[in-house]
């Protein structure tokens, strides 16, 4: 099935082409379905590829340029199950924007589609790739075509600063990492993944290799949201219309974490094989940060596509916690987190688009009670949402519950604890949005929570049918809801964890064209202590909701506390400070690398 | 090998940085964006530098010359392809924020925070 391999990235390019090309003379309805038929190949095709990626590493050289003695001379796209369900995660979170967009715009201007299959084909060309300059160059195709959709809408104000804030901070992180490989490659001669790493294993762990490992993991936690690199991703999602949302929460800021899992399996973790407690210090500790920072900026946010943002930087915090264990378990339960939020989370912005097309506002105080009528939509949030905290056997659950496991079997007991409350501050906050929406609970005014721009709401949407907005929203909510349930799925992530911090096996599929297949796993089981966990947490997040909503606070003092005020100052919208953020968060990396390694 | 390269790449990309940090001027920031970015054409270059060698272009010269590694140009033109492409688009940002906010000054643009 090798030459199947390019075709998830090959065919979204040429949809995009043809669009590009010809949008100008095709009907509307013409478009939406080449762009849904193109995402949709493109999603089954990677999952196929998934499939069969189980039984040993896709690898595919481009030209036929395949290793001579063990060394790399072309371009090869190595296949692994969890690249492959990366790339088909974004397909089908693709298929559900386009269906979404479908009715949600007055007309999509032809490049949108356009914009969105490039989106998809960076993605899984990100995913896919054996080699480290291409996906520097997926990762800024995909930078570039996400930058526009942000903009989307440029003929408001808001949309033109946070494309920016995006842009820059983004670019600065893919020269972080463009340097890198530069260094990479003038110690090693390649840039073969595999190659490298089995290059550099032989090496001493010197300046180079402690530099270029900062470089390459300080600029995917760009992409990533990692505090303190987050900065940008609020700014973006509050602006970007709400199918291109349900992407950059769904799977690309996931890409980022994905990203640092792939360099450090197959490049560095040779290296620096002694040194893989320390950098679990560091990414762990990192993730964690990120989790937290991520849950209380949510609590604080009014603007729905803000707080739902700050979701997200909340849980891709956990997902770098569980791909930073380096443990293949850990990276199971990643996978199928990933999974979980991918879904519930594109749920939960195609709910919010639902809320701008038909009552005009994204305002949670300016919306509460008036969701009422909505009872489709309100149902889709609120049961999204709680998929979210992961109640026992429901939605995240299997992912979180195998990363805290596996936090605790290496010595971080304290692992459930920081994870269930990260995920309750997040799930509180959205349910305290969708109890004010779609109930009208809780008063009118809170002075917690961050004032909006004056700005007219979004103008040129389109009158859609409601049905056909809230359809995509239900059937990713469902699916998200069902993940845990999936017969198989524990399973298969985690073989497929297993080859992916296999080096051996990577090494030899890539360069010796000798495929292993994933070994077997052993027989999943779930324990008392993570249901307990869930449960409690899911309970508790319900209960700190009921709380925002209904005890009798005092929200002037809780906005002039010296935490919050501080929280709002440093996320300031302006990209100047992003950016020294950004070079003293790889600088402060740095550092602690060197340190510890 | 010497030093010198890598001292003038890291200098220019921490200018570049400087000058994004501090811009007063959005077109000003986009321009101090790509001197950042140039200081990988610089990198990439001095990696692939050999002394006495010409340019790996062998319609006319003899099989055995010594030239520079033709790795990294291909690197530097498709890292220069990118970085056009993204202050191009970048640029097309600052000309709507005149349009809309009638300033391109970054402390100007207050449409987000918190």
């Amino acid at each position: 099935m090798t030459w199947a391999a390019p075709l998830p990235v090959v065919i979204p390019i040429v949809g995009a082409a043809f669009l590009a090309a010809f949008g100008t003379w095709l009907p509307p309805r013409i478009k939406d379905v080449v762009g849904v038929v193109a995402a949709a190949t493109s999603a089954v095709i990677s999952l196929l590829l998934m499939h069969h990626a189980l039984g040993g590493y896709v690898v595919h050289w481009f030209g036929d340029w395949k290793p001579k003695g063990g060394v790399a001379i072309g371009i090869a796209f190595a296949v692994d199950p969890l690249g492959a369900g990366a790339a088909a995660l974004g397909g089908v979170l693709t298929v559900a924007a386009l269906a979404f967009s479908w009715s949600y715009f007055d007309e999509a201007r032809h490049y949108f589609h356009v914009l969105v299959l490039v989106f998809l084909g960076a993605m899984c060309g990100f995913a896919l790739s054996g080699d480290l300059f291409n996906m520097f160059v997926f990762f800024e195709l995909m930078g570039v075509s996400a930058y526009a959709l942000t903009a989307y809408k440029s003929e408001e104000q808001s949309p033109i600063q946070g494309a920016l804030n995006f842009a820059v901070t983004n670019s600065v992180g893919a020269f972080l990492i463009l340097i890198a490989i530069g260094l990479l490659y003038g110690e090693t001669g390649a840039l073969n993944l595999a190659q490298l790493g089995n290059t550099l294993a032989g090496h001493q762990v010197d300046g180079l290799v402690v530099v270029a490992f900062t470089l390459l993991v300080a600029g995917f936690l760009v992409k990533a949201a990692a505090v303190p690199f987050h900065f940008w991703l609020a700014d973006a999602h509050a602006v970007a219309p709400a199918p291109v949302c349900v992407l950059f929460s769904g799977i690309m800021v996931e890409l980022g974490v994905l990203g640092i899992a792939r360099v450090d399996a197959t490049v560095f973790s040779g290296v620096l094989h002694a040194d893989q407690d320390a950098i679990r210090s560091v990414l762990v500790g990192v993730g964690v940060a990120t989790g937290l920072v991520g849950g209380v900026m949510a609590l604080l946010q009014r603007h729905l596509k803000r707080l739902l943002a700050y979701s997200t930087i909340c849980h891709s915090g956990l997902f770098l916690a569980g791909v930073g264990l380096l443990d293949p378990k850990a990276l199971a339960g990643t996978a199928s987190y990933v999974l979980a939020h991918g879904l519930l989370k594109g749920a939960l912005f195609l709910a919010a688009g639902v809320l701008l097309s038909e009552l005009h506002s994204i305002d949670e105080l300016a919306l509460r009670g008036r969701g009422r009528a909505l009872r489709a939509t309100g149902l889709v949030f609120v049961v999204a949402a709680i998929g979210l905290a992961g109640p026992p056997f429901v939605g995240t659950f299997l992912g979180k519950s195998d990363i805290e496991e596996a936090g605790v079997h290496a010595g971080l007991g304290w692992m459930p604890l920081a994870f269930t409350v990260a995920s309750v501050l997040s799930t509180a906050a959205i349910l305290r949005a969708g109890g004010r929406v779609f109930a009208g609970w809780g008063p009118a005014r809170d002075a917690t929570l961050t004032p909006l721009p004056d700005e007219e709401p979004a103008a040129g949407l389109g009158r859609a049918r409601r049905w056909q907005l809230v359809a995509p929203a239900a059937v990713l909510a469902a699916a998200g809801l069902a993940v845990s349930l999936v017969p198989g799925l524990a399973d298969g992530s985690e073989r497929a964890a297993d080859l992916a911090r296999d080096r051996g096996a990577y090494v030899s599929a890539v360069l010796e064209s000798r495929r292993a297949p994933a070994p077997p796993a052993p027989p999943h089981e779930v324990t008392a202590s993570s249901i307990a966990w869930a449960t409690a947490g899911t309970l508790a997040a319900v209960a700190l909701a009921g709380v925002l909503l209904f005890a009798r606070r005092r929200p002037e003092r809780v906005a002039a506390r010296p935490l919050v005020l501080a929280l709002r100052a440093v996320h300031s919208g302006h990209t100047g400070q992003y950016v020294t953020w950004l070079v003293g968060g790889a600088a402060a990396l740095g550092a602690l690398f060197a340190l510890l390694l | 090998m010497t030093l010198f390269p890598y001292l003038v790449a890291g200098w220019i990309l921490l200018a570049g940085l400087y000058g994004v940090a501090t811009s007063r001027n959005l077109v000003h920031l986009i321009i101090c964006l790509t001197v950042a970015q140039s200081s990988t054409y610089i990198l990439l270059l001095a990696v692939g530098f050999r002394r006495h060698a010409t340019a790996p272009i062998f319609g006319d010269i003899r099989p055995g010359h010594r030239v520079v590694d033709p790795v990294v140009h291909a690197l530097t033109l498709t890292d220069i392809v990118v970085s056009a492409t993204v202050a191009a688009l970048l640029l097309s940002f600052a000309v709507q924020a005149q349009k809309r906010f009638g300033t391109i000054d970054p402390d100007e643009l207050r449409a987000m925070h918190g």
